[in-house]
């Protein structure tokens, strides 16, 4: 059976945080993600009223996020939101019950789904999980977001604080990690472990949520559980990227334009013999090119197999001199040797 | 607990395609990553040729505290190369997984023992300390790897990596391995994730609280392909965790990355992280 998962967005907020966007940028960004996956993309209330000609835009895949506000729930639902995320602060809950408690009265009138936020999975209080309980009539909620806005926890604590949770939160659980300390991957996959399947997710890791792209590899070729990854990822993840005005780092997992290159001499002669000897995965899956690279750490096969691509033909007696001057000339000009250097190192060891 | 250490930013570190460090830069990052308190450094491969011999050899007359550590193939000609260039803590890396004994190999598991011991002997026989590393250890047979490290252990080896080569591993996976085999193997196990999925440093940490006392990061986490576990992450993570204590100096780590950085060209430009 299908787990279902659904990927709570947070690029779209990230990038109306960071940058002002025309309404085309926004519906492309958006438009991108969702044919990726399930996504419900979160975004406050007022970075939705903020961009330029917001009315013509489709809010229906959208949560608008608000607070303990009756005005702000009307906005939402006139913006043509579906769905709203309320958040309430635990401290304060006991002298705020009344707007908090009027705000979802007036999302559950109009219909909307609504999404409570205020866990923090660190320092949860389980008065307040109770206060909630007793207020709230299950089938008034889509569910109760628990969030690591420090990303503390790692995941074997994540996994088990979860399954706490699930034992006194009666509503679905959302996951909202963050990834301080570079972990928030692995917490996702404590999530998933826990048996949730709703989590934050942006592309590229964007504003610190686990990176999307990693979530969903993970879960499906780690976990080996059934998702759909979508094809070509690298190239639509750098496309919204680009749009947000961010580069990908080279050596970005599953994204990175050179997670495929290879230059050291084992791993160029392993992937030319199979390519899951040093690949983990094909890099067509994730619309990636393999790229050989001819440097200081080549072998003699890199090489061989390079001037096959050039087309260019060599006494085999003549390459580990050509191997020589490769690594000399790769340690001179601390680069590797580019495919217009090659021939003419070629030509000098034939001399 | 005290969790060890060992920095390969300088071996597999390097190998991140591309990537070339002068034999200045190397010299600098090894003494860097010394005064930081690092438990070992993994310096490079003798067998990549002369320049990388004088290097090594210069950084193993440093005088460090930390064990200057030089990469070896299970090849004799490998490890005479690195005792020709003054190399005193010899690791010999052997692959374990079927894949890679038949695919890369073309040759037994046999074959990969026996090669293990004589190159590990061989080394020994010069009075050098011995690791032993296995490869592709995450998609190999557990006992098998067991056996390796038997065989290791025997030869002189004092500790065993366990390699995640195309970093296929997930913490909780890993957890579970790693209990195991701290309970089982004869050796202590180095482990050594890389970063395909993003989760090199959450795997190390997941090994760590499964009992693992070594590991190997980089700084940064450069290395092949998407990299390694990255030291200043785990130095972070474990230095939030009650009760394990790494002995590398936090503040010591921007300097560190700032210099690797700077040696790797690495673009500071606005990225998404």
């Amino acid at each position: 059976m299908e787990p279902n998962f659904i990927f709570i967005d947070q690029t779209l907020s990230y990038a109306l945080r960071s940058k002002a966007m025309a309404t085309s940028e926004f519906i492309f960004i958006k438009k991108e993600i969702a044919r990726m996956a399930k996504v419900i993309f979160d975004i406050p209330l007022d970075s939705l009223t903020g961009i330029q000609g917001y009315k013509v835009i489709d809010f229906r895949d959208v949560r608008a996020g608000i607070s303990m506000n009756v005005d702000q729930v009307k906005r939402a639902y006139d913006l043509g939101c579906d769905q709203i995320k309320l958040s309430f602060e635990p401290v304060a809950l006991r002298n705020s019950l009344p707007p908090f408690m009027a705000a979802l009265a007036e999302a559950v009138r109009r219909g909307m789904t609504t999404a409570i936020h205020g866990i923090d999975i660190a320092r949860y209080s389980l008065d307040t999980i109770a206060i909630l309980r007793k207020l709230i009539k299950e089938d008034r909620l889509a569910g109760m977001i628990v969030d690591d806005p420090g990303g503390r926890l790692h995941p074997l604590a994540t996994y088990r604080t979860l399954l706490d949770l699930k034992q006194v939160i009666p509503y679905p659980i959302e996951y909202h990690g963050r990834n301080t300390l570079g972990l928030a991957t692995g917490n996702v996959l404590g999530a998933v472990k826990s048996d949730i399947r709703k989590m934050a997710v942006s592309i590229g890791g964007v504003g610190g949520y686990p990176a999307f792209e990693e979530v969903i590899m993970s879960i499906g070729h780690l976990l080996k559980m059934p998702v759909s990854v979508p094809p070509n990822m690298a190239i639509t993840c750098k496309k919204i990227l680009d749009c947000m005005g961010l580069s990908i780092p080279a050596a970005k997992p599953i994204i990175g334009s050179h997670i495929f290159a290879h230059e050291s001499g084992i791993h160029v002669d392993g992937v030319l013999k199979k390519s899951e000897l040093y690949e983990p995965f094909r890099p067509e899956l994730v619309g990636l090119p393999r790229i050989i690279i001819i440097g200081k750490h080549s072998g003699k096969a890199a090489v061989e197999q390079k001037l096959k691509e050039l087309n260019i033909s060599i006494n085999p007696s003549h390459l580990s001199r050509v191997l020589e001057k490769v690594r000399e000339l790769s340690n001179r000009q601390k680069a590797p040797v580019s495919d217009a250097q090659l021939p003419q190192l070629v030509l000098e060891t034939a001399l | 607990m005290k969790v060890n250490l060992i920095d390969t930013t300088l071996r597999d570190g390097e190998q991140m395609a591309g990537l070339v460090f002068s034999s200045s830069e190397k010299i600098m990052i090894a003494q860097t990553l010394d005064r930081a308190g690092i438990y070992a450094i993994e310096a490079g491969i003798p067998a990549m040729g002369k320049d990388e011999q004088h290097t090594l050899q210069t950084i193993a007359s440093l005088g460090l505290s930390a064990p200057v550590i030089a990469w070896n193939r299970a090849i004799i000609q490998d490890i005479k190369t690195s005792i020709n260039c003054g190399q005193s803590w010899i690791h010999v890396s052997a692959p374990v997984s079927d894949l890679h004994i038949n695919y890369k190999l073309n040759k037994s598991r046999e074959w990969v023992l026996r090669q293990l011991a004589d190159s590990l002997a061989y080394a020994c026989s010069f009075g050098c300390r011995v690791l032993a590393g296995a490869e592709d250890a995450s998609r190999a047979d557990e006992e098998f790897f067991l056996k390796v490290a038997e065989t290791a252990a025997n030869a002189g080896a004092e500790r065993i990596r366990f390699a995640d080569t195309v970093g296929c591993l997930e913490p909780f996976k890993t957890y579970e391995i790693m209990q195991n085999l701290v309970k089982r193997c004869p050796l202590p196990i180095e482990v050594h994730f890389h970063n395909d999925f993003g989760l090199a440093t959450v795997n190390t940490v997941a090994a760590i609280q499964a009992g693992i006392q070594f590991a190997s990061v980089t700084v940064g986490g450069i290395g092949e392909r998407a990299g390694n576990a990255s030291l200043e992450q785990v130095v972070n993570v474990l230095s939030g965790l009650p009760g394990w204590d790494t002995g590398v100096n936090r503040a010591a780590l921007p300097e560190l990355s700032g210099l690797v950085a700077e040696a790797c060209n690495l673009n500071s430009k606005v990225h998404c992280e």
